[in-house]
């Protein structure tokens, strides 16, 4: 099979879930292809081919397009379906000119498949896998289906029409797509996201949890979707309580939102427990984790969530907000517990909660948490499963 | 007296235009100064001087040249070229704005944001005019205490201001917390507004068959729209029926994601920002209006709701409580907290109409007497002539 795959940017090291899809496709022999924005990164896993750079300048612009148009050519029985297929939808002259200039490294490939890695990124695509004779596949992310949509209703209503193939990080988000209008006739399959146990292996982990003061971490970006302001409201509580702790916090974000919550922080006193430790290595990222001795997240919604994941796969005792995904991530009380979203106190309540379990209890969950992480979350399963979406 | 305002920006703040003005008024001759070229709406008798634009190369020449040209010649012109062949843009503007100082030859420079003292280095303590700091927004109440290096960078210039203007009681002393006391006039002086050309609204108030509630700002953290938010959801568990606009909300994501989330979409409406008559005109056909801000110096919006006739629910928050004493000209409530504000709003569902009116009425008097406009253009001239003389 030949599959493109079409991302905003080439994956970066860190980015684990993109990149051990393509190495499994590659090594059940698929070839893939991956298409991203004009950039100056480079990728190393595949064959890496980039949309045509959109310019300020109208004069270097329309100096592009001719290039970009001239260099269609041999291509025109693929661009002459894509025009009557735009047409049909009552694209615009000019909208169809646009178009086929933004389009114009993937009307050039022959592939089976186009998958597009979000949903944002099949917006004034959706034609050009029919056009090429390929047939379309799009995955969900979080934000595709939970906040994007909500900025720019109806803008995934030509998706749904011809999209052949749907891939979800999980049920939570195939459903919310069923609910925006997705037909449940469409083929779709959940794939949930895998963890690297060769890469964990590899990491110097501590066992050392041991300190004068409770330790807890968060992985997250500094965006409010991953609730830190109920993160440092959950904080408040703690202290209250009159409890010794420390919660770092692995992860960056813009400037707004990193002055948000250090003020945030600065006002509710908590700059002694609550460190805000900005972007790690996914190696160092593990070596806190492996220190930690209770990971929380307190995301208002999530597609899925690896950091969770790998946590659970470390048998840290995980708790989070019941948002979205997350009651597919952990099993409540089995692998992990989970708290009301929204409710910073009843969050505090449950850590002090699983705090004072007994080893033997917080044990159990641990093991239960790795044993299902190993049994469930395996790259080999994952790279199967992809393998089988386009085969079957 | 020649009072030069460094804005960064001809696009001054509605406060700063509504000084500008009354300062004019009283005869002062007033310019402003600010790294953009064009103007769309300037007042008139103001002098706006570029310095240099940032966004047009072409334009930035044609500035940095005519300046060295009109008041350096030749030493400035040569250094000028010297500049734009190294491509030294920021060199350029230095001496951009030595030349305008030195041309215009102000007895104040009022500059309007902590972060353009940078450019004033090597004026402080000059013998031909005085540097005065306006302490207000978010490089006074927030960025010092989050960024370690911001606050070295002011403690190093307050030292060397020659006065200061504070929006309220709260942010004068703020900087105390960073840094040691200055002995400089530091002077409150709120934002006036054209009090009596606002109408207030006499009709009783909480009468509207549902609850009209109203917020107005730009959609920002210090906003705190997530915490109005989660309040409205208490309220529909109440059963409480009522409505909320945003005016300013429409576009953010955090807010529309609370709203569906919530279930809010029939109860809570978002705008973008419309003119100021029409934001008027929303405040007072509204019942009450929603402060939930994390902070503000003194937020306008309030004052504006007061003289109309509106009265204010608002968060402790900066220097909110020399606006509003609870129960007295509004309501207060702690910051980030959903339920306090949620009480407070069914609390004032319960007030009587008589007990409504008495607020309001206090509320007007309390914006008239501190915020006209005449006080502030007053009180500023006063700072002026304070710093002068010190």
């Amino acid at each position: 099979m030949k599959i493109t795959l079409v991302l905003s940017q080439p994956p970066g090291y860190s980015e684990t879930f993109f990149r051990s899809k393509i190495k499994g496709l590659k090594a059940n022999g698929h070839q893939v292809v991956l298409v991203t924005a004009a950039t100056n990164k480079s990728f190393d896993l595949c064959a890496h081919i980039q949309h045509p750079r959109v310019y300020k300048n109208p004069i270097r612009q329309l100096l592009s397009m001719l290039l970009v148009f001239v260099g269609l050519l041999a291509y025109w029985t693929k661009v002459n379906r894509y025009i009557n297929l735009e047409r049909k939808e009552g694209t615009s002259f000019k909208r169809l000119i646009e178009k086929i200039y933004i389009n114009a490294s993937l009307l050039k490939l022959n592939a089976n498949w186009i998958h597009f890695g979000f949903a944002t990124m099949a917006i004034d695509r959706e034609t050009v896998p029919k056009a090429i004779g390929a047939k379309l596949a799009v995955s969900f992310r979080g934000y595709d289906i939970e906040v994007f949509l909500l900025k720019n209703r109806d803008c995934y209503q030509r998706l749904w029409m011809h999209v052949d193939k749907v891939h979800s990080i999980s049920n939570y988000l195939l459903e919310k797509a069923f609910d925006l209008g997705l037909s449940k006739s469409v083929d779709s399959e959940v794939i949930y996201p895998a963890i690297d146990f060769d890469f964990i292996k590899k990491i110097q982990l501590s066992s050392d949890t041991l300190g004068t003061k409770f330790k807890l971490l968060t992985i997250a970006r500094l965006h409010w979707i991953k609730g830190i302001d109920d993160l440092i409201e959950t904080a408040q509580h703690l202290k209250s309580k009159q409890i010794d702790f420390e919660w770092k916090v692995i992860g960056e974000g813009d400037q707004k939102h990193t002055e948000r919550y250090a003020y945030h922080i600065y006002k509710a006193d908590l700059q002694e427990q609550v460190l805000l430790l900005g972007k790690l290595s996914h190696a160092e990222t593990l070596e806190e984790l492996s220190k930690t001795e209770i990971y929380v997240q307190t995301s208002l919604s999530e597609g899925f969530c690896n950091a969770v994941l790998e946590a659970q796969a470390l048998g840290k005792l995980c708790l989070a907000y019941d948002a979205g995904a997350l009651s597919e991530n952990i099993q409540n009380n089995t692998t992990g517990f989970l708290s009301p979203k929204g409710q910073p106190h009843l969050l505090a309540q449950k850590i002090i909660e699983v705090m004072q379990r007994s080893n033997h209890e917080k044990e159990q969950i641990s093991q239960k948490a790795i044993q299902r992480v190993h049994d469930d979350f395996s790259l080999e399963q994952q790279a199967k499963s992809f393998s089988e979406f386009y085969t079957t | 007296m020649h009072i030069i305002i460094f804005d960064g920006s001809f696009k001054t703040t509605a406060f700063i235009n509504r000084l500008i003005m009354g300062l004019i008024i009283q005869g002062q001759k007033v310019s402003v100064i600010g790294f953009n070229e064009i103007n769309s709406n300037p007042i008139p008798m103001v002098k706006y001087q570029s310095l240099g634009s940032n966004q047009s190369k072409l334009k930035f020449i044609k500035t940095s040249l005519g300046l060295a040209v009109r008041w350096g010649l030749p030493k400035s012109f040569f250094q000028a070229m010297l500049f734009l062949v190294q491509g030294n843009r920021k060199a350029l503007q230095k001496q951009n704005l030595d030349l305008v100082l030195k041309n215009l030859q102000p007895d104040v420079v009022h500059v309007q944001w902590p972060t353009l003292l940078l450019w004033l280095e090597p004026y402080f303590n000059n013998l031909n005019f005085k540097i005065i700091l306006s302490q207000r927004g978010s490089q006074n109440n927030i960025t010092p205490f989050v960024s370690k290096s911001f606050a070295k960078i002011l403690s190093n210039y307050y030292h060397r201001l020659d006065g200061l203007h504070s929006v309220s009681k709260a942010i004068s002393v703020r900087y105390q917390k960073i840094i040691s006391i200055i002995d400089i006039p530091n002077h409150v002086i709120y934002s006036g507004t054209s009090i009596s050309s606002l109408k207030m609204n006499q009709t009783l108030k909480h009468k509207s068959e549902k609850l009209q509630m109203i917020s107005v700002g730009r959609s920002h953290w210090v906003k705190d729209y997530p915490t109005a938010i989660k309040a409205c959801s208490y309220l529909k568990q109440k059963g409480i029926d009522f409505h909320y606009t945003i005016i300013g909300g429409q576009g953010d994501e955090e807010v529309l994601f609370l709203i569906h989330d919530l279930g809010l979409e029939n109860h809570i409406s978002l705008t973008y920002k419309i003119p100021q008559e029409e934001v008027f005109e929303k405040v007072y056909h509204a019942d009450v209006m929603l402060l939930p801000s994390v902070e503000e110096g003194i937020a306008n919006v309030a004052v504006e709701s007061m003289a109309l006739g509106t009265p204010v629910i608002s968060t402790n928050c900066g220097g909110m409580e020399e606006l509003i004493t609870h129960n007295k000209e509004g309501w207060i409530v702690p910051i980030r907290d959903s339920e306090a504000l949620n009480m407070q709003i069914i609390k004032f569902m319960n007030l009587d109409a008589e007990q409504i009116k008495n607020i309001t009425i206090k509320a007007r008097q309390k914006v008239e007497q501190q915020h006209n406009e005449e006080k502030m253009i007053k009180d500023m001239m006063n700072l002026y002539a304070t710093v002068l003389k010190y």
